[in-house]
């Protein structure tokens, strides 16, 4: 309930046109009732045959309700989305200031894959916490008590009589439903979530399944699960069904109820045979505002657990001391790893261990290993994405862990393993590392990084869309891509992460050539198994599970033999085919 | 009120159902129609006649009957409903997996992984509405309002007239304003789509714009996109909401109308005041199932749309193989020395103009070991998809002995047949059901025996649960070079007589790959085998090697030879950066 509270802090600041939708929102079911009521009244006075001018008014009311109905119903809908929408803007910004400092690691954790879907699923729900819930709610209660005053305006019984039906319909028996059904609702979204990943698994290993014939069992294991989702949902068909019988049940002996105690008393004269009408008739309409409280009700049982989840999100990370800054006008930047020990959270060993070096500008290293040998956490670590648990990283003499972490990266220029293409235009993906770049930068950035030949091919030039819904782009091509915002960046130290491995010798050449004339006096950090890159390198790093078993120029590393040795013959003996 | 046909088709499959979840909802319908008039019968009578609670109560008790029948008639239909949901949905689950293993795994390239996932549970589930609520909600639509304008034709014409006439009104202008919707927001579509997606992208990308310094920035623009998001959407809705005020405005003003109508002529004395109370009270109810039918109208096309993917999934054509021949001429076949000859095959992929392999036909002889060399693109992996099964040429047969092998079932080919792809999949089970893949054949001895070919006998020595350790997500509890040994124990443990491999090229750890060489001499020993290579020495060491150039034979020969008297297979060698 409390992460729900913080709905209820937005809610305010928008409470102009919360308080409006409301408005509108009873007025819209007051006309309904005001409808079917004045139209009763008309019709049972008529039938007392009195002369027309004592009808007017009824008939004007009939009228007006009948228009005014709609256009209350059209236009708290526009209002209440409107609300939403809001919300939703909110929800996002402040979701994203939570969760910005401490990402990507709070965000893509070693495991959970589907952490985004469920970020957007939860706040989907939360956006429609007002018009789902808040709003039925209000509208319901208003409604209610206003019903009752009318009809107990006549005699207290049936006040009461009504307030009671209304209010077992619209609160204790959906509240009730939601008790009930919360077991199955559980077991079910954990029948579903099982289903989802046995079919993900089955459809990803279906090679290795038909190959070894091995279909029947594991599709009989999948049916299985769904056979037990189809089971909980009959449970739950059950339920819902008795829940709107019931509904239909409480709104029908509430008029029935209301007959049978208001009879005796229009014929003692307390009230007129034509309210009887009017009482049955707005009773009728009135049961419109509960109709939606049973969703209502479910609604808020998801927003809570959603509203719960994006709290601890935002709290799961830890807010570091940064107050150190380095000056910017360094001779010489220098990037200093010393004893750097790292474990990720649950993780049984430490993926790097005792990781000593040091980069300087103008200085190239390298840093060759297996996969799995550390070396994108050791990238991860530098860019103050993970903290080491021992040792230090520093920065001309300052501790990362010290530093603002913003400021920090701003050192770095990097070209990532997997490259991410926002879904803008060619010229906003590329602006993204520099802001203030003409369009002739950006083209020729794009040339150094040997994809002149893919942009002149590109109708719309740096208008083309690229990304999710954008042209299709190679590994090759998006990695120069990439290259071209990093030559766009001025940053005094260049990390690589195999910006060769999609790209023909010939290209990966003419690339990395560019770079280096392009950027001499860097700090480079590269990641490569390119031996003729090796070659050019000033030192390498050899990563073999977590720790540097070697180090040195290409040519010692090979008199040396070991690890790097069998490297450079497993390098040898791959056939680019490219 | 579109009714999809196939959806019907399906809804027809479970009919006694439907049928009766139809009747029960139509009977709950009548039985409304029924209690109105009974509510008339006693408020008149109180009104006009002037009786007492006694003089109605018998007609309040019937009523009290009507409610109760019409509780349990309406909690029988939405359990039927639900009931024929749940049956339909499971059917085309069932229909779509038995599909998808039938195409194999071939279609499900291309990132279709996730869009099958997304299409056989969300799209699946979202028929709920469809057939639960939409469906039987037409009928009713169509069969209620029928009935009451059967009972007040008789009673009252004028209110008839007034019936007849405003009813079809509403799906008119559904239709109408549905269309121009409809247009808005396809012309709005490219930008509500990317100002939609803008916060999902920018969390997508986070990493990347913290590595270019634009990730606090980024947090104003995610409310700027989001607040233009709001205001387009907010137009959008501005329109479509107005078909919904169009059907709330003839269903209460035509009530109006019946009241006034009814209204005037009771004055005059021209209708009984029984009769304009009840009409007054049906003509809701009159409206009402539209009404309801247009609420569900979007979460019944929102099915539709989904119908139209399960569809498409199941209208895919399936590679028809007609197995003649039965296991034991294959058992056989490969007791012989036998010979496999590939002739003439042609494969396009379904979309690509030209082929991905043409005219290729080589031969492979018992126990020899083969490598696959060319380009990537040249065709390398369609053809040992073929040799799988995982596709079917278009042209041309592969013959083992005398018998076309595609006269041979699937299940049986791949009995003889083995599979060593270059990242096998390791499921999220114990390490026995990962080498068995469930199959009860084999036994604990038969996977120790294999985890001891493989060279897991050491590791499975400390494993705590032995053979029954989950090896969790991916194989998490094992390294690379482990997960590789498990799959190569799924080969031992099988045994098959023709061997396909493909190398894996990723990084192992230079140490763990010189053991796995052992264990691999020990795989290939007495088979025979075809190996994509992507080692220079895979290629040097085999029997044969097969160099194919843009999905055609490039040449078939010794790697020396081959050098020596293809210059396309030098230029290929020499041309791949290797450093003397």
């Amino acid at each position: 309930m409390k992460g729900l509270w913080r709905v209820c802090i937005i809610l305010k600041e928008f409470s102009g046109q919360v308080f409006l939708s409301l408005i509108l929102g009873v007025a819209a079911v007051a006309a309904g009732i005001g409808l079917l009521g004045t139209s009763a009244f008309l019709i049972a006075s008529a039938a007392f045959q009195p002369s027309i001018a004592e009808l007017q008014v009824a008939i004007v009311g009939v009228r007006f309700f009948g228009i005014s109905r709609g256009v209350f119903r059209y236009l708290e809908r526009l209002v209440s989305h409107s609300v939403n929408l809001h919300v939703l803007t909110r929800l996002r910004e402040d979701f994203y200031k939570r969760v910005e400092p401490g990402a990507p690691a709070n965000l893509f954790s070693q495991q959970g894959g589907d952490m985004l879907q469920r970020v957007m699923g939860d706040l989907e729900t939360l956006e429609n916490f007002y018009i789902r819930t808040i709003a039925p709610v209000v509208i319901a209660l208003v409604i209610l008590a206003g019903v009752s005053l009318f009809i107990g305006g006549y005699a207290l019984q049936l006040g009461l009589i009504m307030a009671a039906g209304m209010g077992i319909s619209g609160f204790i028996h959906p509240a009730l439903a939601v008790f009930i059904s919360r077991s199955p609702i559980i077991q079910l979204s954990r029948s579903k979530a099982a289903a989802s990943a046995r079919l993900v698994e089955t459809l990803q290993g279906l090679e290795d399944i038909q190959v070894y014939n091995a279909q029947a069992p594991y599709l009989e294991a999948l049916l299985g699960e769904f056979r037990w989702s189809a089971v909980l949902q009959k449970r739950l068909v059950n339920l819902n069904a008795v829940s709107s019988g019931l509904a239909l049940l409480f709104t029908h002996l509430t008029v029935l109820l209301l007959l049978w105690v208001g009879i005796p008393l229009g014929s003692a004269g307390q009230f007129s045979g034509i309210s009887l009408a009017v009482i049955t008739l707005v009773a009728l309409a009135s049961f419109e505002a509960v109709s939606a409280m049973p969703a209502a009700a479910l609604h808020l049982n998801a927003s809570a657990a959603a509203a719960n989840r994006q709290l601890t999100i935002g709290e799961e990370m830890s807010v570091y001391p940064r107050l150190t800054k380095t000056p910017r006008n360094i001779q010489r930047p220098e990037l200093a790893f010393e004893a750097v020990r790292f474990t990720y959270p649950n993780a049984q060993r430490p993926t790097l261990e005792d990781i000593h070096f040091k980069i300087t500008s103008g200085c190239k290293t390298a840093l060759v290993g297996a996969s799995g040998a550390g070396k994108t956490s050791l990238v991860n670590l530098l860019l103050n994405f993970e903290q080491p648990q021992e040792g230090s990283i520093q920065l001309n003499g300052v501790k990362l862990a010290e530093m603002d972490a913003e400021e920090s990266r701003s050192w770095f220029a990097v070209l990532p393993q997997s490259v991410y293409l926002f879904n803008d235009s060619l010229r906003g993906n590329l602006a993204l590392a520099k802001a203030d770049a003409s369009d002739e930068e950006l083209i020729s950035a794009l040339r150094a990084a040997c994809l002149s030949a893919w942009y002149e091919s590109l109708p719309e030039g740096l208008d083309t869309w690229v990304g999710e819904h954008g042209v299709k782009m190679s590994g090759g091509e998006r990695q120069r891509l990439a290259m071209a915002r990093v030559l766009l960046q001025d940053r005094a130290f260049i990390i690589l992460d195999e910006p060769t491995a999609n790209l023909d010798p010939a290209t990966a050449r003419k690339m990395m050539d560019q770079l280096f004339t392009r950027s001499p006096n860097k700090g480079l950090l590269l990641i490569t198994y390119d031996l003729g890159l090796l070659r050019e390198m000033d030192e390498i790093l050899v990563l073999s599970e977590g720790t540097i078993t070697q180090r040195g120029r290409m040519d010692s590393l090979l008199k040396a033999g070991g690890e790097f040795k069998h490297i450079f013959e497993m390098e040898n003996n791959k056939i680019r085919d490219s | 009120m579109r009714i999809h046909p196939r959806l019907f088709k399906e809804a027809r499959k479970n009919g006694l159902l439907f049928l009766l979840t139809a009747l029960a909802s139509f009977l709950a319908g009548g039985i409304a129609v029924i209690q109105s008039y009974q509510l008339s019968r006693v408020i008149s009578g109180v009104l006009i006649d002037q009786r007492t609670l006694k003089e109605v109560s018998s007609i309040l008790l019937f009523i009290l009957l009507l409610i109760f029948s019409r509780v349990v008639l309406t909690i029988i239909s939405e359990a039927l409903a639900g009931r024929m949901t749940i049956a339909i949905k499971q059917r085309l689950r069932a229909e779509l997996l038995d599909k998808v293993n039938r195409l194999g795994p071939e279609f499900l390239k291309n990132e279709k992984t996730g869009e099958l996932t997304t299409t056989a549970l969300q799209g699946v589930d979202a028929l709920d509405a469809y057939f639960s609520q939409y469906l039987p909600q037409v009928l009713i639509s169509v069969a209620l309002p029928l009935t009451i304008l059967a009972v007040v034709f008789p009673m009252d014409l004028l209110t008839g007239i007034i019936f007849v006439f405003t009813l079809p009104l509403i799906p008119v202008f559904m239709v109408l304003i549905g269309w121009a919707s409809e247009a808005l927001t396809k012309r709005q579509w490219k930008a509500l789509t990317y100002l939609g997606n803008y916060f999902l992208d920018t969390l997508q990308g986070i990493a990347t714009l913290k590595m270019l310094g634009r990730s606090k920035e980024r947090g104003n623009e995610v409310r700027d996109a989001s607040e233009r998001y709001r205001l387009a959407t907010l137009a959008v809705l501005r329109v479509t909401f107005i078909s919904a005020l169009a059907l709330e405005l003839i269903a209460t003003i035509s009530t109006a109308v019946v009241a006034v109508e009814i209204g005037l002529r009771l004055l005059y004395g021209r209708i009984a005041f029984q009769q304009a109370f009840f009409i007054l009270l049906i003509a809701p109810e009159y409206y009402l199932p539209l009404r309801n039918l247009s609420a569900r109208y979007h979460a019944g096309m929102t099915g539709v749309t989904a119908a139209q993917k399960i569809f498409e999934i199941l209208d895919v054509p399936e590679p028809a193989r007609q197995p003649v021949l039965s296991i034991e001429n294959l058992e056989q076949v490969f007791r012989t020395d036998y010979r496999l000859r590939v002739s003439n095959l042609y494969y396009s992929y379904p979309g690509m103009g030209s082929h991905s392999i043409q005219d290729i036909s080589f031969c492979m002889q018992k126990g020899l070991h083969y490598a696959l060399a060319g380009r990537s693109g040249s065709g390398k992996s369609t053809l040992a998809r073929i040799l799988l099964g995982f596709i079917e040429p278009q042209e041309g047969q592969i013959w083992v002995n005398g018998s076309q092998v595609q006269a041979y079932s699937l299940e049986d080919w791949r009995r003889f047949v083995g599979w060593l792809p270059q990242t096998p999949f390791i499921f999220n089970d114990t390490l026995f059901n990962n080498v068995t893949l469930r199959d009860t054949r084999f036994s604990t001895s038969d996977v120790e025996r294999a985890l001891r070919l493989a060279g897991l006998a050491q590791l499975l020595a400390t494993l705590p649960l032995g053979l029954h350790t989950p090896l969790l997500e991916g194989g998490a509890r094992f390294s690379g070079g482990q997960l590789q040994r498990v799959a190569l124990a799924r080969i031992f443990l099988r045994q098959p007589s023709l061997l396909v491999l493909d190398e894996p090229t990723s990084h192992l750890d230079p140490g763990l790959a010189r053991a796995l060489d052992d264990t691999f001499k020990t795989l290939l020993q007495d088979r025979t085998t075809l190996t994509i290579a992507h080692r220079l020495s895979t290629i040097a060491q085999a029997d044969e090697v097969i160099f194919l150039k843009d999905g055609q034979i490039g040449a078939i020969g010794k790697h020396a030879t081959l050098l020596e008297t293809c210059p396309d297979y030098g230029a290929f060698i020499h041309g791949s950066g290797v450093l003397a």
